[in-house]
């Protein structure tokens, strides 16, 4: 083998390591940015969880309460004329 | 010459480079084989750690969705007491952020030998924050889930709790436990020298898997109007305790099940244990009156009476051997239907004699009494019916006037229902469905198969619109009535039985209301039992309950919007001076 074929050799070899090195730093952030974005999921979905309660807490009979209160509203019963329309309703805890 | 000694330097050369291959070789296979292991197990350790993903335990919604139970994510600080270096530097630092006191931490650093530690359960953002800014090893802070009650009282006692770790302790949590549990999910992180996470290590992540939602068939704001207006009965007559049920009577769907008093959900510890009981499925009692329609249905079912048949009173006193039977109010010659009306204890007792034991023990049975309802709860009940052979000759006039029976409030609004659909005995229920997170079905409960038939179409239509409308109309249920619908109903006041025996307590009354409405197409079928009120403020079941039942009815209709079958305006006034039970 010659001089120059093994410079070749080693080049290849060098220019291959380069490019396994490259390809690794590649995939490492790659898999950063699955971690990361996995992170934010998470997060994201705890904060999913704390809207939810507020929002339960907001549609509560209490609050609603409170609410039609100060805006000074009342349940109106149904009248005579809301038969029709009702008796296509679903019956109670029926599915609609 | 000088291509030979190219020559040279090149074949040395290679020579080099193969010999440090092969040396470089040698050294890879000997840290493969003698020292891969220890190697390998020393990186992960350094560089991997396990982070659990908590799963979210299932939500308990009302009919509407509506959150009744959920979970949130708090922090946590914990120690690690073997790998504390410096104890009371731990200790004070925690005094400083946690105001817990340093000695009484530093005792417990110094004893416990364990690996985990809980100092402090739900901590604010900035208490942890100090925590992980003060950079003690051994000392950390981590979420936890925790179990919240966004409607606090709403439903308590049906609701139950959790313990604090998680795991159903009683009513629908514990229950429902199989369901409502998830699994935690687990994510092995790669971490870098500086112990930053870096990446999810390969196949090292598990999801969380959330528990299922269960789906309840109580309407929350029913359910919260109901335990409003209970409160307001125990206020007003000094009770001890009160419960309501709310039904839909053809399809046994419980709409509101309510204790009185109720108890805060998330400080359930505050709370006495003995209100953490659902009594509407424990807790028997005579039901005095309102056990009447019963009997009466029974008797129209054999033909052993007739509507317009005339009894006699007895001017309100009768001896039957040695017993003497009262009436509240002294009546003379009534019909039948109105021995129901004015509720009549010696018209009833004197019916009882007429279908004697054996009808009467078939009647108490076919409407389902002295039976669990077989309701999707833990806990229930049977009510006391007394084995046949145990009846004797008071038995028969006791029966009919609610003595010596004891009832369930759901055994008896279960009962009721059957007057408002047409004779059926339905299967009372409070779960709906089990859901996934992502909203798919995993069972429906919704539609349970009846349990038969209690009463014959006709006879639950002549309870519904003869005898218990009038019993409204114009008998002891007055304080029912409502504007818009026709109610039906039956008031009841029983003495409470001594414990172990021997008579009645003095001054002790459950006042009782069962009612429903409207009367041409009834939607809701109401109990509530009144436990103890102060005699002197009032003890009928038709002045404390009855009232109760037509705010629940009231509110209940127009909220469900339900038509009425009455002209709004067309209610007479109220009898000067309506009958007692």
């Amino acid at each position: 083998m010659t001089v120059p074929r093994a410079l070749l050799v080693i080049a290849m070899m060098v220019i291959i390591g380069v490019a396994v090195v490259v390809l690794r730093g590649e995939s490492a952030r790659a898999a950063n940015r699955v971690q990361h974005l996995h992170h934010r999921q998470v997060v994201l979905e705890h904060d999913i969880w704390s809207r939810d309660m507020e929002l339960a807490r907001l549609r509560g009979p209490d609050a609603i309460r409170r609410r039609t209160s100060d805006l000074g509203l009342e349940l109106v019963p149904p009248s005579a004329e809301s038969k029709d329309r009702a008796a296509t309703a679903p019956a109670p805890n029926q599915p609609e | 010459m000088l291509s030979r000694r190219s020559n040279l330097a090149s074949q040395v050369l290679i020579g080099i480079i193969l010999v440090a291959f092969v040396a470089l070789t040698g050294r890879l296979i000997y840290i493969q084989s003698y020292e891969g292991t220890r190697l390998l197990s020393r990186a992960a350790r350094q560089q991997h750690s396990v982070v659990p993903l908590r799963h979210r335990r299932g939500l308990i919604v009302d009919s509407n969705g509506r959150i009744i139970a959920g979970t949130l994510l708090r922090k946590s600080v914990f120690a690690d007491p073997t790998v504390i270096p410096e104890k009371h530097e731990a200790a004070t630092a925690v005094e400083r952020i946690l105001g817990v006191a340093s000695a009484e931490i530093l005792s417990d650093l110094v004893a416990d030998d364990r690996r985990f530690f809980l100092i402090r359960r739900g901590v604010s953002e900035e208490q942890a924050r100090l925590i992980g800014d003060a950079g003690i090893y051994g000392l950390g802070v981590f979420d936890e889930p925790y179990r919240t009650y966004p409607m606090s009282t709403v439903a308590s006692a049906l609701i139950g709790f959790v313990s604090p770790d998680g795991v159903g302790v009683s009513g629908i949590e514990h229950q429902c436990e199989s369901w409502l549990r998830g699994q935690d999910g687990v994510k092995t992180i790669v971490r870098d020298a500086g112990r930053k996470a870096f990446w999810l290590a390969q196949g090292g992540y598990r999801p969380p898997r959330d528990g299922y939602h269960v789906v309840l068939t109580i309407d929350a704001e029913i359910q919260a109007n109901a335990e409003r207006a209970l409160a307001e009965c125990l206020e007003q007559f000094s009770a001890e305790s009160a419960v309501a049920v709310v039904m839909h009577p053809s399809s046994g769907a419980i709409l509101a099940m309510a204790n009185a008093p109720v108890f805060d959900l998330n400080h359930y510890r505050d709370a006495a244990p003995t209100l953490y009981r659902n009594r509407v499925i424990t807790d028997p009692y005579e039901p005095g009156s309102t056990f009447k329609p019963f009997v009466a249905a029974a008797a129209l079912t054999d033909g052993a009476v007739r509507l317009g048949e005339i009894f006699d009173c007895e001017q309100g006193a009768w001896q039957d051997g040695a017993r003497v039977l009262h009436d509240h109010h002294p009546y003379g010659l009534l019909r039948f239907d109105e021995v129901i009306i004015k509720s009549s204890n010696v018209g009833m007792a004197k019916l009882g004699k007429r279908l004697g034991n054996r009808r009467l023990y078939d009647c108490v049975r076919s409407f389902g009494f002295g039976s669990p309802t077989g309701i999707d709860l833990e806990g229930e009940g049977a009510g006391i019916v007394q084995p046949f052979v145990r009846w004797g000759p008071f038995t028969t006039t006791s029966i009919p006037i609610g003595q010596e029976i004891a009832v369930t409030p759901i055994q008896l609004a279960r009962a009721f229902c059957a007057f408002a659909n047409g004779g059926l005995l339905v299967q009372p229920h409070v779960i709906r469905a089990v859901m996934t997170s992502d909203g798919r079905v995993v069972s429906d409960f919704s539609n349970p198969p009846d349990e038969g038939r209690a009463v014959s179409q006709e006879v639950a239509d002549v309870m519904r619109k003869d005898l218990l409308c009038r019993a409204v109309e114009q008998g002891t249920g007055q304080k029912s009535r409502l504007d818009g619908y026709y109610v039906f109903g039956k008031s009841g006041t029983a003495q409470i039985a001594r414990r172990g025996g021997g008579g009645f307590e003095k001054d002790a009354y459950v006042s009782s209301f069962i009612a429903g409405a409207p009367v041409r197409d009834p939607q809701l079928v109401v109990l509530v039992s009144v436990t103890r009120p102060k005699k002197s403020l009032g003890y009928y079941g038709g002045t404390v309950a009855a009232p109760v039942v037509r705010q629940i009815l009231s509110h209940g209709l127009a909220y469900l919007q339900v038509p009425p079958d009455r002209p709004r305006g067309s209610m007479t006034a109220a009898l000067a001076d309506p009958p007692l039970d």
